[in-house]
């Protein structure tokens, strides 16, 4: 009898091993392309202007000041960052784009490429087997993620997220440069100054209302940009001061908060209605006279050639008044 | 003295079930996101054997495929069935050394001294790496280790150990590392994610060098308790019977102790907190063939090792292409079976 139970529970095991196994959807395995990382550092900025047509082989210094090497121009892309992502389909590399995380939603198109994992877990695996001529990879990952990354042998060119706003020209440039889209990335770059110094110039001289940002509230705690993150850097450029801009990290308190009673106060659309509504909260200022403004956050924490609307869009709330093109 | 299984028919079962363990680990290999055939999985794992890979070639297969069969699913069904079988075997000696049901790896508070370990390697962001080794599994296996430290010296009085105060202290001190996770937690915000996700336990960052390193501790470890396991099943028959019978109580409770603390700081600091398999298998086991050391001991730890291996290769492709963390998949497909199998021996008492 009690052998009768240990194989009961086996097949019980196996069944569910085996079951599991068929629903996945196949993914074909193709002609295999992986170039290894070699060690060697010569990083030119904007080396020529003219070429659409950059020479292949190309050598790449990342941002981690690891040497990529490209053997020719990449065909099959993976991004593991949904700023990244927005940079590919910006520079009209989407097509390339065959793999991506949960979070890269925009725009609509990239939804098309296969999931390979979000910001925490990768699925190796499907990594691998998408043969991705190279990995773009922002810091938002675990040590041991990124390591395995390489370690596999992935051509991965990774993308530290830096806290300053310029960081993300940087991005644009290198990305521009392996896709061989040096030319496109210097426009979206030049764009984007162009929208920066617009509001710079717009925002001189302006009274400078207090504002918070909300990452986090109520039961969950309070959460903010501070003064080391590039959100608090924007709020500055847009004409506005931050009032967590004097401590660092991400905490904050609703003491704090209601003791510094912000002018303004920003937070992601999902989390407007709930948080007029939270005891607490309600008595501020800024919530009792309706300055609280909802804004796309991904216009705000994604490293990508739409900052320089999110930055125009903070200039517009804080000084309610539009910047015409 | 003991009930359960006699030599014969237990010899018989373990081989069945090591025959099992090899075909499930088999199994696993053939599963995964990526769809590669059962032959080119043969061809590769074959090219791979010394000696034989000149005969079996892989040309013709693409060397992602290789990478995956290699690097990947190979590295973790191995690495599952090291850690399952130590934590197991681990869990089968306390539960015995103890006389206690609720005796687990993680007992003595050795899992959240490694979980305050990695928690601190996150938080601060350390990224070096040592003998192959990321700096979240070294600072893994060092709180590990502090703790295991802390607590023996708490309830020990000159050579003796009392295994209450063990418990207590363990207990603990278990409870002030969490709240020390929580509290790191609440500071970084931006990484809390990873701190759960390691608390979770995965195989995900699986790799040769985590193997090579968890052989030799398992190996040696393992062997300690089988050769211990005649002396524990008196042990827990009574101290002072065994004193009697000329066993150096204190000092195999010290062996004992000692080798289980190495092998779960370990398992625990290459894979993270991977609960249940230390708690619940030995006990199916002890079900099945009885409280005898000498032949539960070597069940659990080829359970143990199944188990797991059945337990991640779910993880990989349940969600697929998501991944479930291991840890949460052996709590919610063991219980189940262990809650019959409670069941089933209840009525057969009565």
């Amino acid at each position: 009898m009690k052998k009768g139970l240990i194989l009961m529970l086996i097949l019980f095991a196996l069944s569910f091993v085996a079951g599991c196994g068929s629903t996945n959807a196949p993914q074909d395995i193709n002609s295999p392309e992986h170039t290894g990382v070699i060690k060697d550092n010569n990083q030119q900025k904007d080396a020529s202007k003219s070429e659409e047509t950059a020479a292949y082989p190309l050598e790449v210094t990342d941002f981690r000041g690891n040497s990529v090497k490209l053997a020719k121009e990449p065909q099959r892309v993976i991004s593991l960052s949904p700023n990244i992502t927005e940079i590919i389909y910006a520079l009209g590399k989407g097509d390339t784009l065959v793999g991506r995380t949960a979070f890269c939603d925009y725009p609509e198109d990239a939804e098309d490429a296969i999931v390979v994992g979000d910001f925490i877990e990768w699925n190796f695996e499907t990594i691998l087997s998408l043969e991705p001529d190279v990995v773009f990879a922002s810091s938002l990952n675990t040590e041991e993620n990124e390591n395995k990354l390489m370690e596999l042998g992935i051509n991965t060119v990774f993308l530290t997220q830096i806290e300053s706003f310029e960081s993300t020209y940087e991005i644009i440039d290198l990305v521009g440069k392996v896709l061989n889209a040096q030319d496109r990335a210097d426009e979206i770059i030049n764009e984007m100054k162009k929208t920066v110094s617009e509001v710079q110039k717009a925002a001189e001289g302006k009274e400078k209302p207090s504002v918070y940002y909300v990452v986090g509230y109520g039961e969950y705690g309070d959460y903010t940009a501070t003064g080391e993150t590039f959100i608090s850097s924007m709020i500055g450029m847009a004409g506005g001061n931050n009032i967590a801009a004097d401590i660092t990290g991400w905490v904050y308190s609703l003491e704090k908060l209601i003791e510094k009673d912000p002018d303004i106060i920003i937070c992601p659309e999902y989390a407007k209605e709930a948080f007029l509504q939270t005891n607490g909260y309600k008595e501020l200022t800024a919530v009792k006279e309706g300055r609280i403004y909802a804004i796309d956050e991904n216009l705000i924490v994604r490293q990508g050639p739409r900052l320089a609307e999110g930055l125009r869009a903070l200039y517009e709330i804080f000084h309610s008044e539009s910047i015409s093109d | 003295m003991f009930s359960g299984l006699k030599g014969k028919l237990s010899g018989v079962l373990i081989i069945a079930l090591i025959v099992l363990l090899i075909f499930i680990s088999a199994a696993s290999l053939f599963l995964g996101t990526a769809n590669i055939g059962y032959v080119d999985v043969f061809r590769i794992l074959l090219h791979h054997i010394p000696g034989l890979g000149d005969q079996i070639s892989i040309d013709g297969i693409p060397d992602s495929a290789v990478t995956i069969i290699m690097k990947l699913r190979l590295t973790r069904v191995i690495l599952a069935l090291l850690v399952g079988a130590g934590l197991s075997a681990v869990g089968s000696t306390m539960q015995c050394l103890f006389r206690n049901p609720m005796a687990e790896p993680g007992l003595l508070g050795i899992s959240s001294g490694a979980g305050l370990g990695a928690t601190i390697a996150i938080f601060l962001g350390l990224n070096t790496t040592v003998f192959g080794m990321g700096a979240t599994a070294i600072s893994a296996f060092i709180g590990a280790i502090i703790t295991i430290l802390i607590v023996y010296n708490i309830s020990r009085t000159g050579p003796k150990i009392s295994p209450t105060v063990l418990i207590l202290a363990g207990t603990a001190i278990s409870f002030m590392n969490s709240a020390i996770i929580q509290l790191l937690m609440i500071f970084r915000r931006d990484r809390m994610d990873y701190i759960m996700l390691w608390t979770m336990g995965s195989f995900t960052t699986s790799g040769w060098n985590k193997i090579l390193i968890l052989i030799p501790f398992l190996v040696a470890g393992l062997s300690i308790l089988l050769l211990y396991a005649r002396q524990l099943n008196v042990i827990s028959t009574g101290e002072e019977t065994a004193q009697s019978l000329g066993i150096e109580v204190e000092k195999v409770k010290r062996i004992l102790l000692a080798v289980c603390s190495l092998i779960t700081a370990a398992c625990v600091s290459t894979s993270g907190i991977i609960g249940f398999v230390g708690l619940i298998i030995p006990h199916v086991f002890r079900l099945i063939v009885g409280p005898d050391q000498r032949i539960l001991l070597p069940y659990s730890i080829i359970g143990g090792a199944a188990f797991l291996v059945i337990c991640d290769t779910l993880a990989r492709v349940i969600a697929s292409p998501a991944e479930i963390p291991v840890g949460a998949i052996t709590a919610v497909f063991g219980s189940p079976f262990f809650i019959a199998l409670l069941i089933r021996s209840k009525r057969s008492v009565m």
